[in-house]
């Protein structure tokens, strides 16, 4: 009985609750959306239904209606009661009040409400269930003898609405060339807008229109429509003046100006603007390359929109023409100079009997070129390029001839040690508007080694010993924005290994020992 | 008859004399084998690591050894003519023996003088193309002195230093009762750090060498530095910091003294050297040989000296 009385209910008020999905701005989840236009009245169709009841001689009950928000019913007829043995058809419908809707482009909330009693036999078991319960020989509801009782449920059952008061406003008109944009800001959102413009009917939002020659003025209006209410806006549009034209610092490569150009208007619907010259590039400067030419001109271009002229002047770059070639040198003779410093020192204690050889002054083709280049966020923004390219070598070399004191049979033993470097370096890069340094990486190969040999005192003491060491170097070198470079370099533990024999092979001693521990430069630089 | 009785009586008295001058001469030191501990500097050069054998404390190098070391200079082996069938009864004797065959060139005693093991390689080199050439060296070496001797490997070596040639190494072996000189293929370092000790004989740092050095010195210049050392004696000189590698090494009238005074030692020092400005120490100190590599333990305070590069 109370399913029967809820579904009565709901008829009433029964909507066309489905799927046409009018998207209510933020609808909670089962919160029917509707929509009023307190424009023009429109609004959404109320939503009606019937429903028919015959009681039977225990059931019998009645039903209280009420309403919150900008809504309104009718059913007929008006008493939702009913009693025992009776039988009633309702009719009923709900829709929107608009005069109680909120102002346009605001929602208000909903609801109506039904407070219910009714009473109805049950049928409880084959044994008496209470005060109240009698017993049925038979019925519909069971075969054979049980007995029933008469329930009487109530409650509420509540329907929510949410009622959307519509608007429609058109924004800006943008122009840009031939262009018109027709937009218009819209509540709720899901409807649908169409325009009325002398370019023609449009529908949509955000619409683009090709408007040919745009005129000085013109009028455009829209309908804005959803869930059956509609909303209408009309707009009278100025064509504006170009009141400001400036081009950034500088280009340096083809330019249309128009890509460039940094316009400035009074209104958002722009004329059409036209540049002279309507295309900007550093290959037509128009002069031949000197020596000292830096490759940078300043050009003047003339925007121009309905009868309005305006100059703005730009650098012009030709980042192609080198106004200056310049050689890059270096010399790492103070490093050399500690090398063997170290070297002597370390071996035999600052006794230089070394015979160098070569040059710690790289020799090759390091060079820069000098162009202009175009620099917009920087002051001044043109500004020298430099393409570094080339690569320089040295060879140098060592022979040191230094005594051996280490071997017991003897008072000393000439020993040779040999030290090589070979260095170089090569560039190829060329500094951009952000780049704060050029470095290169020293390529150096370091060797030494050396021996102690032969055979002395007639055979009597033969060495056959080896200098076992090993050098490193390493370091870089910077080209720009100044001539620097550093690095250091290492020498291992130099020992001597090998073997000495004595009395012509009689005594072998097979021999490993530290002459010099080695030394680590501190950081080398130049200049 | 008369004369040939002065004849044989004479011969009979010369032999008698001559073999009781040899027999009163040559008498061996007795060999008795003691423990020996012997200690010397770990930076001498030359000096291989005996971690196995020795042990090391703050530069000195400490061996716990075997043998008998003879005191002060050592025992100088008498070369005269004495019975050529060898004793060989102790290291001390072989060596004697050895001596004297190689003073008179006596390629049969040398070659006796050797195991079996090695007879092969001695006889080859007695027999060979390099015989001349051994003979000769060998008979040049003019007094030879025993300094020692340790229980080495499978037998016993000794160390001898002569006026000619300097220090040298004689393996022994115990073959019966004799002590025959062995060919050697050695491998370790012992013997070889112990040659080295006798051969630079070490004596202890000297660091009150009245150094005359200037107050300053600028990085591109270079001043001269006076020092008194005891004659023949080296200077090492390291920079800023109190261990290798050394800087300068100059030897009282040999490397890099410009004084050519015995006991003075003068030299140039660079400012370079220093590699850059400010209050830099220099350290000074004399040894009697070549000292490349030292620790900070032992350049002591008094070897220290400060110069301002500027």
């Amino acid at each position: 009985m109370k399913k029967i009385i809820f579904l009565m209910i709901y008829s009433v008020i029964s909507i066309a609750y489905v799927s046409q999905v009018l998207y209510a701005q933020s609808a909670p989840t089962g919160t029917i959306p509707m929509y009023v236009s307190k424009q023009n009245g429109s609004a959404t169709p109320p939503y009606s239904g019937g429903y028919s009841k015959t009681t039977d001689r225990y059931e019998h009950g009645n039903v209280s209606l009420t309403t919150q928000g900008p809504i309104t019913y009718t059913v007929n007829p008006a008493d939702l009661s009913i009693g025992t043995n009776s039988s009633v058809a309702w009719t009923g419908s709900l829709g929107v009040d608009v005069a109680a809707s909120p102002a346009p482009g605001n929602s208000a909330d909903a609801s109506i409400s039904a407070d219910y009693s009714v009473f109805y036999s049950h049928y409880c078991g084959s044994t008496a269930c209470g005060s109240t319960s009698y017993p049925c020989p038979g019925c519909a509801a069971h075969t054979g003898p049980g007995f029933h009782e008469i329930v009487n449920p109530t409650g509420n059952e509540t329907v929510n609405f949410i009622i959307y008061s519509i608007k429609a406003t058109i924004g800006d008109i943008n122009c840009s060339d031939s262009i018109v944009t027709l937009h218009a800001d819209v509540f709720p959102y899901g409807g649908t807008l169409t325009w009325t413009t002398p370019f023609g009917q449009q529908v949509g939002n955000d619409v683009q229109v090709n408007a040919g020659i745009i005129p000085n003025s013109f009028d455009v209006s829209v309908v804005y429509s959803i869930g059956g209410a509609t909303y209408t806006d009309t707009k009278h549009v100025q064509k504006a003046k170009l009141i400001g034209f400036t081009l950034p610092c500088c280009i340096d490569k083809v330019t249309n100006v128009k890509d460039i150009a940094i316009l400035s208007f009074d209104g958002p619907c722009h004329p059409t603007v036209t540049f002279n010259p309507p295309t900007l590039s550093p290959e037509g400067l128009g002069y031949v390359i000197v020596a000292g030419a830096d490759g940078n001109t300043n050009k003047t271009v003339t925007a121009s929109a309905d009868g309005v002229s305006l100059d703005a002047s730009i650098n012009v770059v030709n980042p192609n023409i080198t106004f200056g070639v310049t050689p890059i040198t270096f010399n790492f003779t103070s490093w050399g100079n500690r090398f063997v410093n170290c070297l002597v020192s370390g071996l035999n204690g600052g006794v230089s009997p070394c015979q160098p050889r070569g040059s710690w002054i790289p020799r090759g083709s390091l060079s820069y070129k000098s162009n202009k280049m175009c620099c917009p966020t920087s002051t001044p923004c043109v500004q020298t390029s430099r393409k570094y390219s080339g690569s320089a070598n040295w060879t140098w070399g060592m022979t040191c001839h230094f005594p051996v004191v280490g071997v017991p049979y003897v008072a000393s033993l000439d020993a040779v040690i040999s030290a090589g470097i070979d260095g170089q370096i090569s560039l190829s890069a060329q500094t951009t508007c952000t780049t704060t340094r050029v470095c290169a990486g020293l390529d150096v190969t370091a060797r030494i080694g050396g021996g102690v040999g032969g055979t002395i005192l007639a055979g009597a003491v033969s060495a056959e010993l080896q200098i076992q060491v090993s050098a490193g170097f390493s370091g870089s070198a910077c080209v720009y924005p100044t001539l620097s470079a550093s690095g250091n370099f290492n020498v291992g533990k130099v020992k001597v290994v090998g073997s000495v024999t004595t009395f012509w092979g009689m005594t072998s001693t097979s021999v490993e020992y530290v002459i010099w521990d080695g030394y680590t430069s501190p950081t080398l630089t130049y200049p | 008859m008369k004369f040939i009785l002065r004849l044989i009586l004479t011969v009979i008295v010369f032999t008698f004399i001559n073999g009781f001058i040899l027999n009163a001469q040559y008498k061996s030191p007795s060999f008795t084998i003691e423990k020996i501990k012997l200690k010397f500097p770990a930076f001498l050069p030359g000096i291989m690591d005996d971690s196995t054998v020795a042990t090391y404390l703050n530069d000195t190098i400490s061996y716990n050894l075997n043998g008998y070391l003879f005191k002060d200079k050592g025992y100088l082996v008498p070369v005269a003519n004495y019975d050529e069938n060898i004793k060989s009864t102790t290291p001390w004797e072989t060596i004697t023996e050895m001596t004297n065959a190689f003073l008179k060139k006596d390629t049969k005693t040398i070659s006796n003088l050797y195991a079996t093991t090695s007879k092969e390689k001695i006889d080859n080199l007695l027999n060979g193309s390099q015989k001349d050439a051994f003979l000769d060296y060998v008979s040049k070496a003019k007094n030879v002195t025993i300094l020692g001797g340790i229980e080495y490997q499978k037998g016993f070596m000794v160390f001898t230093k002569d006026d000619t040639y300097g220090v040298h190494q004689n393996y022994l072996i115990k073959v019966g009762n004799q002590y025959k000189l062995e060919a050697l293929d050695d491998k370790a370092a012992t013997a070889w750090n112990i040659a080295l000790f006798y051969k630079f004989n070490p004596k202890p740092m000297v660091t009150d060498i009245h150094v005359s050095l200037p107050d300053s010195i600028k990085l591109d210049d270079t001043v001269k530095v006076t020092c008194t050392v005891p004659k023949d004696y080296w200077v090492s000189v390291y920079l800023n910091q109190p261990y290798g590698p050394t800087a300068m090494l100059i030897q009282d009238n040999g490397q890099n003294d410009l004084d050519p005074t015995p006991g003075k030692v003068s030299f140039m020092l660079k400012g370079i050297s220093f590699v850059d400005t400010g209050m830099k120490n220099v350290y000074l100190a004399s040894f009697n040989f070549p000292v490349q590599r030292v620790s900070p333990s032992t350049l002591v305070k008094s070897a220290l000296h400060h110069i301002k590069v500027k």
